[in-house]
């Protein structure tokens, strides 16, 4: 298989891997955010929010630790699957995860928030459970948001590279995702690969941006 | 509505429990590289897994990533340095096998500059004294925990320029980094190594090139971690790269044999 569809697998394995754990984690707490209030919220945003403005770099380093044997992740991993964390492709998710986690968690916030309280509580007066009222109401009504959001999350997971690096290294078919493949080739003077894996990622990326954009366009109109 | 979950959290699970395909080969070796010996290991490395039937996997970072990712227990089975700093730091933490630990070949810095300069004025540096000249504004050297950059700047701290040139200098990741700095223009001179110019020929011209008496020697090492679960095949790797044959490749990308 050519390095270009390797590089494209990897990618696609990392970010779907990571949009659907950031999903599954940051739905309920986003909603949580939204409607509760507690001492401290602030801070609580504020660390959750962090990734999006540290250097990935540094968050790469953070996680360098983390992942190793002696590591609180390193070791999970080491008992879950008999296998190092470290320079394996799920190192590469973990790492888009933190990274793409607040750009979703920040998404899904507007996007319940924007979920008229109103007809959440007409839902309860007229007998559906807390939860039932959560699965039919709140959610299909946040559910464009939510898409944009996890689409948004997809994209920047599939361009990451900085904490990737770091704890991923760059092994071809195995961990080289689209990024660090245009890294790699273009330091190895590979100016076709370079350019080749460039433009997949620029049409992954359109695609994304569009499917966002018409998903959080459409919400707009449907709120009017 | 209801039926998404579970069906989320199960493709959930069977994503994180693909292994990889080479993964699954028993007994391949992971072999850490310095980026500007990615290439010729890769020949060597294939050179090797055909003549022992085993897979070998590299990774490529710099030197000092790879050291980190060393310190912080990456599975390598082999780790090459482009320098013995960075090889005395993953020894410090114990991590090297006995006896693995071999110096493989040596390189030489490259004073380069973009050829659209040769062609203007950069006939004026055939001397490290002429980056001092005011036409040359800035010089790309890499960072100086990357071996390449820990030399650079020890060949200027040598010829009393550092000093006078440190606002010149534009710090790049790794020896790559400053190459490209240099090919597309971005830059007015860089150092990298002899071996790097030819992957660039056209855009590059080499202005200057070290010798042993005005340079540290510069050498690659490479070593066996201890926690490997491969340790003879990783040695039998590293005898394979310093064995005579492979050096002669070596010495025809450029390296010097030591």
């Amino acid at each position: 298989m050519s390095v270009v569809m390797l590089s494209v697998i990897v990618s696609l394995k990392v970010a779907l891997l990571a949009t659907l754990v950031v999903v599954i984690l940051a739905t309920p707490l986003a909603w949580y955010l939204t409607r509760r209030n507690f001492t401290g919220k602030f801070l609580v945003e504020g660390i959750l929010l962090l990734p999006l403005t540290l250097p990935p770099v540094a968050i790469g380093l953070m996680l360098l630790m983390l992942m190793s044997p002696r590591g609180i992740l390193g070791r999970f991993w080491l008992a879950v699957s008999d296998k190092p964390l470290l320079l394996s492709w799920q190192a590469a998710a973990v790492a888009a995860m933190v990274i793409s986690f607040p750009l979703y968690l920040k998404a899904a916030m507007e996007s319940f928030a924007s979920v008229p309280q109103r007809l959440e509580s007409m839902a309860e007066t007229m007998g559906l459970s807390p939860w039932r009222c959560w699965w039919k109401v709140t959610l299909p009504l946040a559910a464009r948001g939510l898409g944009a959001g996890a689409l948004l999350a997809a994209a920047r997971a599939l361009g990451e590279f900085g904490a990737t690096t770091m704890v991923a290294g760059s092994i071809p078919g195995e961990t080289e995702t689209l990024a660090v493949g245009i890294y790699n080739s273009v330091m190895n003077g590979d100016e076709y690969t370079a350019w080749s894996l460039a433009t997949v990622s620029l049409i992954l990326a359109i695609i994304a941006t569009i499917a966002s954009r018409s998903l959080s366009h459409y919400s707009a109109i449907r709120a009017v | 509505m209801r039926v998404v979950f579970p069906q989320v959290y199960k493709l959930f699970l069977l994503l994180a429990l693909i292994p990889s395909a080479s993964q699954a080969l028993a007994g391949g070796l992971l072999v850490g590289v310095p980026v500007s010996m990615t290439e010729v290991i890769q020949a060597a490395a294939d050179k090797f897994s055909e003549e022992n039937s085993s897979s070998v996997r590299l990774s490529a970072a710099a030197s000092s990533t790879l050291a980190q990712q060393a310190l912080a227990g990456a599975p390598f089975d082999v780790v090459i340095t482009a320098d013995d700093l960075t090889m005395d730091k993953i020894a410090a933490a114990g991590l090297i096998a006995a006896g693995s630990r071999r110096r493989i070949i040596g390189n030489r810095l490259a004073l380069i500059v973009p050829r659209a300069v040769v062609n203007n004025h950069a006939a004026t540096i055939t001397s490290l004294r002429d980056l001092l000249s005011p036409r040359i504004r800035r010089i790309a050297i890499a960072e100086k925990t990357v071996p390449a950059g820990h030399y650079g700047r020890a060949l200027l701290a040598k010829h009393e320029i550092l000093e006078p040139l440190r606002t010149k200098l534009v710090s790049a990741t790794h020896v790559r980094a400053v190459l490209a700095l240099v090919s597309s223009g971005a830059v007015d001179a860089g150092f990298v190594y002899v071996t790097d110019v030819p992957i660039a020929r056209s855009k590059v011209a080499i202005a200057y090139t070290s010798d042993d008496s005005d340079s540290e020697p510069i050498h690659y090492e490479a070593a066996a971690l201890s926690r490997s679960p491969n340790l003879s095949t990783a040695s039998a790797f590293i005898n394979h790269l310093t064995s005579p044959s492979n050096l002669k490749l070596f010495e025809l990308r450029g390296f010097r044999r030591l």
